[in-house]
């Protein structure tokens, strides 16, 4: 049997530094390491940084972890994802074609022409940095939603009213964990908090209790109907 | 009511994953939650049907919430029935489950359901039977309770006709009936669906509204008759229906496949159940249906006065004295019919209109006057006469006196009619003729050689379509011979005679062929004797046709073609040819090679991509001569052995088969034979390689180049040679791999190329792997840089791989016995092909997936066997033989669980294969995890149990048994 990337053997997950992991966190960190070895990395980084009562910036290094392990995790699902540029960056981009342009362009009659390619080329490039802005800022509840399913085994989909709810929880942690690592005000029993949810989301997930859940089901009908 | 607690416990539960929302609404079966779950928005959201990429097919997709709705909507009726008409959705299955819900409210509800669910049929360009199903239950519960108005409508939303999509094209084509054919018009749901709701609805809403329910029959009917013409063709009456529908009633001339047929059963039943439940009505049916103008209601109406007890007579009258009617093709069975019963109910006015009719033939004038040009007076006479005589028949049983007599000439004139008389066509009834003797063959049997030979002489076939036949006689002896091969032997010479048709002497020698398969003895000589005249016989009617005209060369072709054949067979040890006959046999063989079937010609047009040329070879004369000349050769091999100088014994080889070596050199010489420029004739090398090696490997040796030519031009004698011998050869030896090697690997690098993957050899390139791939596992080759198998691999497409990959698995499956060395080189190309594929930018899923055969066999090693399981598991979750695959994992679990465990987790993520873990209740996976549950190491159990809700969660619910199991215990 080989080993994985963190010098284990497949299957085994090491402890963060001077800790022991609680049974959650270890069949997390064992199943993120399944998905994908980096995952696990930025899962371990952030335990381990939260375990350094020493150093002062623990939490914004543990919120820095947990933001890029819930972007990359849609790839571990094979979610395609498209670079993520900020609305400046993508301003910067549509000029430098703006500006290839340009010198091709001239006045006739009144009306700006220019060649035929070099104008397709230009009107290309402002369509996809259109579509890409709308697709940032409209879209984002959307590839959350397409997550949840995709994170779903049987890669079917839940009511959507219940998709949604998950989609914007997902976007509420993921804001929080945004905000800490840019120094944001936190606390550790806070962030402790938020790390708790999101793990017990990835583990429903993750590791699925299927049968568990539906005894659950029955339970909570058989109780419906006695108090009817 | 549910508590809010308890609705958002359970929102939380079902919000999870898939299987449990799906769980949650498979088992609420209270309505208390409609409202609660309503306001929490789990109603508005129906999924969208899914469609294939071409959009032409829709998938269902099924709505748990939908079917929770169905199940409590006879509780709860209001509150269902205020979702059903909020919910905007095209999904069928959603529908399906409204209407299912709709047909259990009360009517007055279900209506309100019902005019949505008309609206949306009309608008769909097809309904699913699913939905149709409900739909029907829908209409009944409507009816049955009052509502027949809207059932009626949702009846005929459903049944709407629509013409033919082809109505376009066939604008401006030929006449209906004629070449181009008549429109199908069809329905908004499959024909089945549509005569099953004919059969189920038609009768029950009928007895509720059944004038309403008529008309809108005839109208859904008079549809089907306008649909089926292109418009400017449509002209009533005639539709025609004489042909689709030869009988109004069952019968079995109807083609009950067609379309509209079951809507005229449909409207015969409803019409004949109103007529006889409600006489008064009678002519209001007639009237009704004949209204619509077509011959098919006209047969219909026809149709009703015959098959009711007491029409009214004026009725019948009306229609029996109508000269429109009288002789008229399109309404000829119902009204031959309604004659036939009728005719004595008649006033005798009426019966006599009718007998003038018949006596003057006037309405059978216009089709003699047609045939005026083409037939004599006297065929025409005659064809008045036919006529009459079927009129006559008709009415039979109420004739007397002159038409009576008249009748029975008729009879003795022209027997009993061809066709059945009621019908103006008749379909089927063909039988086959077969090959008839004139004489049984035992009859044949009793006579003496000489005067069979003098019946076969003076016998003349009568020339009829299905009498006696040259050929059937000629069967008949081939049997008799077959029988008592001893006896004909003994007077063969009779057969020697040149007035006698050749054709005979065909049979006669398939006749002693046979006999030697069916293990009969007669002695070899006299069939010798005949074989040769035979063939002298032809030979000179051969140089006779190319010196002029008068030879009758193609005559002989059959019992040519007969010899042949008997010389791919006599050869064979068993049948015990005498090698003393071997200078007889040979002056039969070798003109047989110089036969000229096939010519090149022949080849061009009926071999290549049509017949390959091996194929050709044993369907033709001079290929079986050439396959006979190779059992010859094998023959004389076998039964002389050559005393050498040192005193040992050596088997003889071509140098002593001058003869042999002659014909085999000249077919490879165009300069000596013009054969030698025909594929067939290379097949037959390619066939025979190994055994021509056996005879004579230094003639094979000098010989290579010439069997399997490399010049451009000489490709295809190449590729005839060559693919004959990879794709029939059935074994492969050594030897002969070692001299073909450079052969082998030429045309494993033109695999890259595609040319051997055309048509006439689909599975040659396959075959060129599983030789690449046995020269491999024979340790005659390795897996070295330019090996058979390396060049295989590196040029052959995924597909071409992971079949000759699957070829050794299965082979390893087999219970053949293999070698520990031999084993071992299978792991060794698995382990290389494995390396090789581990940097592949794409995984090669159907190559890897091969391995199920491999792991199945359980021959590799256990260990081994799952490292690489789980290698190919972690890439790909197509595996091959998946059942093996658990099966023999479920065997050696006890010692490997982990191991086990770990590939199956993998191959429960991965498979694609939606039926696999669904069908399984025992054995294979049900097994492992009932283990696994069950082990004493608590991570097995965890690992287990973590797969059983894996598995739970893709909606295998079953799984579930082996917890319950587990902690039951």
């Amino acid at each position: 049997m080989s080993t994985n990337s963190e010098g284990l053997r497949d299957g085994h997950v090491a402890a963060p530094v001077g800790s022991v992991l609680k049974s959650h966190e270890k069949a997390l960190l064992g199943k993120l390491l399944e998905k994908d070895p980096g995952l696990a990395r930025m899962y371990r980084g952030a335990l381990h940084a939260l375990h350094q009562k020493e150093n002062p910036e623990r939490l914004v290094l543990a919120a820095h972890e947990i933001r890029e392990l819930m972007e990359k995790v849609p790839r571990a699902v094979d979610i395609a994802v498209k670079p993520d540029r900020p609305l400046g960056e993508e301003v910067r981009l549509l000029c430098q074609d703006w500006k290839r342009v340009k010198p091709l362009v001239h006045e006739k009659e009144g009306r700006l022409c220019c060649e035929v390619m070099a104008k397709l080329k230009f009107v290309q490039s402002m369509e996809e940095f259109l579509e890409r802005y709308d697709g940032n800022s409209t879209s984002r509840l959307e590839k959350v939603k397409v997550l949840v399913r995709k994170l779903d085994p049987s890669g079917r989909q839940i009511p959507e009213p219940l998709e949604g709810q998950h989609a914007r929880f997902w976007g509420m942690l993921r804001d929080y964990f945004v905000k800490v690592a840019h120094h944001g005000e936190s606390s550790e029993e806070e962030l402790m908090g938020y790390l708790n949810e999101l793990e017990n989301f990835l583990l429903a997930r993750l590791i699925p209790r299927t049968f568990d859940d539906m005894d659950a089901i029955d339970a909570l009908l058989d109780e419906a109907e006695t108090d009817a | 009511m549910p508590s809010k607690d308890q609705v958002d416990r359970a929102l939380e539960l079902i919000g999870i994953r898939a299987a449990n929302y799906e769980y949650f609404f498979s088992k609420l079966d209270d309505p208390e939650w409609i409202d609660p779950l309503r306001a929490r928005g789990l109603f508005a959201c129906p999924p969208k049907p899914e469609r294939s990429e071409d959009g032409l097919l829709v998938r269902a997709v099924w709505w748990p919430q939908s079917q929770f709705l169905a199940r409590v909507s006879a509780r709860a009726p209001e509150e269902v029935l205020a979702i059903l008409l909020a919910t905007g959705t095209d999904n069928y299955a959603v529908i399906a489950d409204f209407t299912e819900a709709a047909a259990k409210m009360p009517p007055e509800l279900a209506s309100k359901w019902a005019i949505k669910l008309r609206q949306w049929i009309q608008q769909a360009s097809f309904v699913e039977s699913l939905l149709v199903k409900e739909v029907r239950n829908l209409v009944l519960h409507l009816a049955g309770n009052g509502r027949s108005k809207i059932a009626l409508d949702l009846l005929a939303a459903l049944l709407e006709v629509l013409p033919d999509p082809k109505a376009k094209e066939a604008e401006g084509g030929d006449e209906p009936g004629g070449r181009r054919g008549f429109l199908e018009p069809g329905a908004k749901c499959d024909q089945y669906a549509f005569q099953e709701t004919l059969q189920i609805v038609v009768p029950s809403v009928a007895g509720i509204e059944p004038i309403p329910t008529l008309e809108l029959l005839c109208d859904l009917l008079e549809k089907t008759a306008c649909f089926s013409f292109p418009e400017e063709q449509a002209r009533k009456p005639l539709d025609y229906s004489f042909i689709r529908r030869p009988a109004i009633e069952d019968h079995g001339q109807n083609q009950d496949d067609r379309f509209g047929n079951s809507l005229i059963a449909a409207v015969r039943d409803v019409s004949a159940k109103i007529c006889g439940d409600m006489p008064q009505e009678f002519e209001h049916v007639i009237s009704e249906v004949e209204a619509h103008g077509w011959d098919i209601f006209r047969r219909i109406g026809l149709h009703l006065l015959r098959v009711s007890e007491a029409p009214p007579p004026r009725l019948v009258e009306e229609r029996l004295v109508d000269p429109e009617l009288f002789d008229c093709i399109g309404v000829h069975h119902e009204y031959y019919h309604l004659l036939r019963r009728r005719f004595a109910e008649l006033s005798p006015e009426g019966q006599a209109i009718i007998l003038a009719w018949i006596d003057s033939g006037e309405h059978h004038k216009a089709y003699l006057d047609k045939h005026e040009q083409d037939w004599s007076e006297e065929q025409r006479a005659a064809n008045l006469r036919y006529w009459q005589y079927t009129k006559l028949l008709c009415i039979e049983k109420d004739l007397s006196g002159e038409h009576a007599r008249r009748l029975e000439d008729l009879r003795r004139e022209f027997g009993e009619p061809g066709i059945p008389p009621d019908f103006h066509s008749w379909m089927g009834g063909v039988r086959w003729l077969g090959q008839q003797s004139p004489k049984p063959t035992e009859e044949l049997g009793l006579l003496p050689v000489k005067d069979l030979v003098g019946f076969l002489k003076s016998w003349k076939a009568p020339g009829e379509f299905d009498g006696p036949s040259p050929e059937g006689l000629g069967s008949g002896i081939e049997a008799l011979i077959a029988r008592a091969p001893e006896k004909y032997a003994a007077g063969i010479e009779h057969f020697k005679d040149g007035a006698l048709a050749s054709l005979y002497l065909g049979y006669v020698v398939a006749g002693f062929a046979k006999a030697l398969e069916n293990g009969k003895t007669f002695p070899f000589e006299p069939l010798l004797a005949l074989c040769g005249w035979i063939v002298d016989s032809s030979e000179a009617a051969r140089r006779q046709a190319a010196d002029g005209p008068g030879g009758r060369r193609e005559e002989w072709e059959r019992p040519r073609h007969d010899i042949a054949r008997l010389l791919t067979k006599l050869f064979d040890d068993k049948y015990g040819f005498p090698i003393g006959l071997r200078v007889s046999v040979w002056r039969i063989i070798e003109p047989l090679t110089n036969d000229p079937d096939p010519d090149l010609a022949y080849e061009a047009r009926y071999g290549g991509e049509n017949m390959d040329p091996l194929s050709l070879s044993i369907n033709s004369i001079r290929g079986n001569a050439m396959h006979g000349v190779v059992h010859y050769a094998l023959w004389v091999c076998r039964k002389n052995e050559i005393n050498t100088a040192s005193g040992s014994k050596r088997r003889l080889s071509l140098a002593d088969m001058p003869e042999v070596r002659a014909v085999l050199d000249a077919h490879l010489d165009p300069g000596k034979s013009q054969f030698a420029l025909n594929q067939m004739d290379r097949a037959v090398y390619g066939d025979w390689l190994p055994q021509l090696m056996y005879v004579d490997e230094e003639w094979v040796r000098a010989n290579l180049g010439r069997v399997f030519p490399e010049s451009p031009e000489e490709r295809h004698l190449r590729r005839a040679a060559w693919n004959t011998y990879v794709v029939y050869v059935p074994q492969i030896y050594k030897q002969v791999c070692d001299l073909i090697k450079g052969i082998y690997r030429d045309e494993i690098r033109r695999l890259a190329t595609d040319e051997s993957r055309k048509r006439g050899y689909h599975d040659l390139a396959q075959k060129l792997g599983e030789h690449a791939a046995v020269i491999y596992a024979r340790g005659w080759d390795d897996l070295a840089e330019g090996s058979l198998v390396d060049l295989f691999f590196a040029n052959a497409p995924e597909e071409l791989r992971a079949h000759v990959l699957g070829f050794l698995g299965r082979d390893l499956r087999k219970d053949t016995p293999l070698g520990d060395d031999t084993v071992a080189r299978f792991k060794r190309l698995w382990e290389w092909r494995v390396t090789a594929l581990a940097g592949a930018d794409k995984v090669a899923e159907k190559e890897l997936g091969e391995f199920g055969w491999w792991f199945a066999s359980g021959r590799c090693g256990e260990e081994w066997a799952l490292d690489h399981l789980e290698t190919v598991l972690l890439r790909t979750g197509a595996l091959s033989d998946e059942m093996g695959v658990f099966e023999h994992m479920a065997q050696v679990f006890e010692q490997f669980p982990k191991e086990s465990l770990r590939c199956l987790k993998l191959y429960v993520e991965k498979t694609q294969n939606p039926w696999f873990f669904g069908l399984a209740r025992e054995g294979g996976p049900w097994e492992i995890l009932r283990k696994g549950i069950a082990h004493e190491a608590a991570e097995v159990c965890e690992a287990s149990e973590e797969i059983v809700h894996l598995l739970g969660s893709k909606g295998y619910l079953q799984y579930r048994e082996i917890l319950k199991m587990e902690r039951g215990s």
